[in-house]
């Protein structure tokens, strides 16, 4: 489903302290996979997981999502597959503070124009209560605890039914039983949706948890 | 339709906490009212309002029709007012109509009306009109406007000895809305009215108060009878320097209270546009929503503003008139400094790069 060949992508280019974050990293993902990408602190997993989520874009190389180069396309069509295919998950959450979890979750459907808006209560209810935070539904983001701040994250990233799911360090801020029930969101998904999930990490408890683990290290795929 | 669901939809996520907001449109009101007040001080001197300067020169003297003491007082000192001016009504059918269904009517000498030139929304004061055939010429107040046009020419019954004479009536203008007028302001331009009632119609030196709005009187310095206005055209001679000041002084400390906030709010402003566009916007759209969420704030505090500054006038600030094109050119100052702000800051967030407001490096 994900293909790409020889992405490079610089850091300051041009500058004198430029960053090589990464080196001719080729690399193919299937529909279904439960991957980790496993590196240190620096080694460009970030970065990976930005160019995957169409967020960034890189200096050489081609990417193709589900056969399309994604090189090729323009910037409505890219914010497109960010809305309807990908979910992102952040270490940091990402949420909109001041607003509801209801709120929230309903951004991506309202930026799509794809959901009736008689469906998008029904849609988000649905998901709150798979996720457990139903009875959160009507309260500010800032007033949850971080378990259950990144679970609205998640409810955001799945609410449009999207291919992949992308997941940037999503249990750094969380204790190791919050990870846990974390993991197993992303198991269920992976299991029940077919969802792909690749999930950046360097913690062991969750990289020990996936089907496939990829290695980065200064930029290279090990 | 697409515009204002952006609007609707940049508005609800917009990186202003709704507490911030509401502060926010207050701040706003504060600093359309305050300097609207201002401007409109700074205006007065300004004014071109000739046609009463006219009043003022002719020391013309407005009364209260409603204050008793006032028309006796008028009475008394040997000018006779127009509490007793020719008065009649004019009817479209036939004269033995009930009163209601005519317009009342108040015929003004022609020396009265050169000087008392009320503004008008359309038509012709009725020294510009040429006599011609007509027997009499008016201008109709705003109430009247639907029932007789102006520029046209009506033969009308009366209330005068002959009730079923016909008269040609030309009605050459229409007073301004704010001019509360009942009655038409009519000249007797062939001198029909019987001499003995016509006698009372030269005074000069008095003039109702209906037909002005009493804060252009006010800051046009003509003389009222009531003692506020009297002091109240002390605070405009004396006052009015220091008001100006004090105004200008908190207007522009609010306007900057306003700026600061903006500023100092960027970084959730940054957040939002990071994650509409983490969440599936174009990076234009996500800035364009950072910019319309603006809209509906501005709309709010304008709109409350807007009925603020008028009650202001009527009930704090009656030396002082509303004027609209005042009020309307100091919104679109204001305007254009938020949006020139509104830029600023959208400048700042478009320099930086979604990702790296998502990574919490930028900020
Ligand atoms: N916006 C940026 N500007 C400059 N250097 C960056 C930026 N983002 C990441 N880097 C550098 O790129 C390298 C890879 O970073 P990153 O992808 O965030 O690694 P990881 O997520 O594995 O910790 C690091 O050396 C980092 O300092
Ligand atoms: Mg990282």
């Amino acid at each position: 489903m994900i293909e790409l060949v020889n992405i490079n992508k610089v850091y300051r280019k041009g500058n004198k302290n430029d960053v090589h974050a990464l080196k001719d990293v080729s690399l193919n993902i299937e529909e279904g996979e439960l991957v980790a990408l496993v590196g240190v602190s620096g080694s460009g997993k970030s970065t990976l997981l930005h160019i995957l989520g169409c967020l960034d874009d890189y200096d050489s190389g081609e990417y193709y999502f589900k056969g399309r180069n994604i090189t090729k396309l323009g910037s409505k069509q890219i914010a497109r597959i960010r809305n309807e295919e990908i979910g992102f998950v952040l270490q940091s959450f990402g949420l909109i503070l001041g607003n509801t979890v209801y709120n929230n979750i309903a951004l991506p459907l309202l930026l799509s124009n794809k959901t009736k808006v008689s469906e998008i209560e029904l849609k988000i209810d649905e998901i709150l209560k798979k996720l457990g935070i139903y009875q959160k539904k009507k309260n500010l983001v800032e007033s949850l605890s971080g378990g259950q701040q990144q679970r609205v994250a998640i409810a955001r990233a799945i609410i449009n039914n999207p291919l992949l799911i992308l997941a940037d360090e999503p249990t750094g801020h969380l204790d190791r039983s919050t990870s846990k029930d974390m993991m197993d969101i992303f198991h269920d998904l992976n299991k029940n949706e077919g969802a792909t999930i690749l999930i950046a990490t360097h913690d062991p408890f969750i990289y020990e948890q996936c089907h496939r683990i990829i290695r980065i290290d200064d930029g290279r795929i090990q | 339709m697409k515009f204002i669901k952006n609007m609707m939809l940049a508005f609800k996520y917009g990186s202003i906490f709704s507490i911030n907001r509401i502060i926010i449109i207050l701040e706003l009101i504060i600093v359309l009212v305050l300097g609207n007040i201002a401007f409109n001080h700074l205006l007065i001197d300004n004014a071109n309002r000739t046609e009463l300067r006219a009043l003022v020169a002719n020391n013309i003297v407005i009364y209260d029709m409603e204050d008793e003491e006032q028309v006796e007082y008028c009475t008394k000192n040997g000018n006779p007012i127009d509490y007793n001016y020719p008065y009649l009504y004019f009817y479209k059918e036939s004269p033995d109509r009930p009163l209601r269904d005519g317009f009342n009517t108040r015929v003004y000498s022609r020396e009265y009306l050169n000087i008392v030139k009320l503004p008008l929304k359309i038509g012709k004061w009725f020294d510009d009109i040429d006599i011609g055939e007509y027997d009499f010429i008016v201008v109709i107040p705003y109430k009247f406007r639907k029932d007789l046009k102006v520029g046209k020419t009506y033969k009308l019954y009366t209330t005068l000895e002959d009730e079923n004479a016909k008269y040609t009536v030309y009605v050459a203008g229409l007073l301004k809305p704010y001019i509360h007028s009942d009655e038409i302001i009519c000249l007797d331009a062939k001198g029909i009215i019987p001499h003995e009632k016509r006698y009372e119609y030269n005074n000069m030196k008095y003039a109702r108060l209906d037909y002005f709005d009493t804060n252009e009187l006010a800051q046009l310095g003509i003389v009222r009878f009531d003692e506020e206005y009297k002091r109240v055209l002390e605070i405009n001679k004396s006052d009015r320097g220091f008001l100006v000041i004090l105004i200008s002084t908190l207007y522009t400390i609010f306007l900057c209270g306003f700026t600061g906030d903006r500023i100092l709010n960027i970084d959730t402003y940054t957040k939002t546009f990071a994650t509409m566009f983490l969440c599936g916007a174009t990076r234009r759209k996500a800035l364009t929503m950072q910019f319309l969420q603006n809209i509906p704030v501005v709309l709010t505090s304008g709109l409350i503003s807007y009925f603020l500054i008028k009650y202001l006038y009527r009930v704090e600030f009656k030396y002082m008139f509303f004027n609209t094109t005042a009020f309307f050119g100091f919104i679109a100052i204001t305007l254009a400094i938020h949006v020139l702000l509104s830029f600023l800051v959208l400048s700042i967030i478009s320099k930086q790069s979604p990702v790296g407001i998502i990574s919490g490096r930028d900020i």
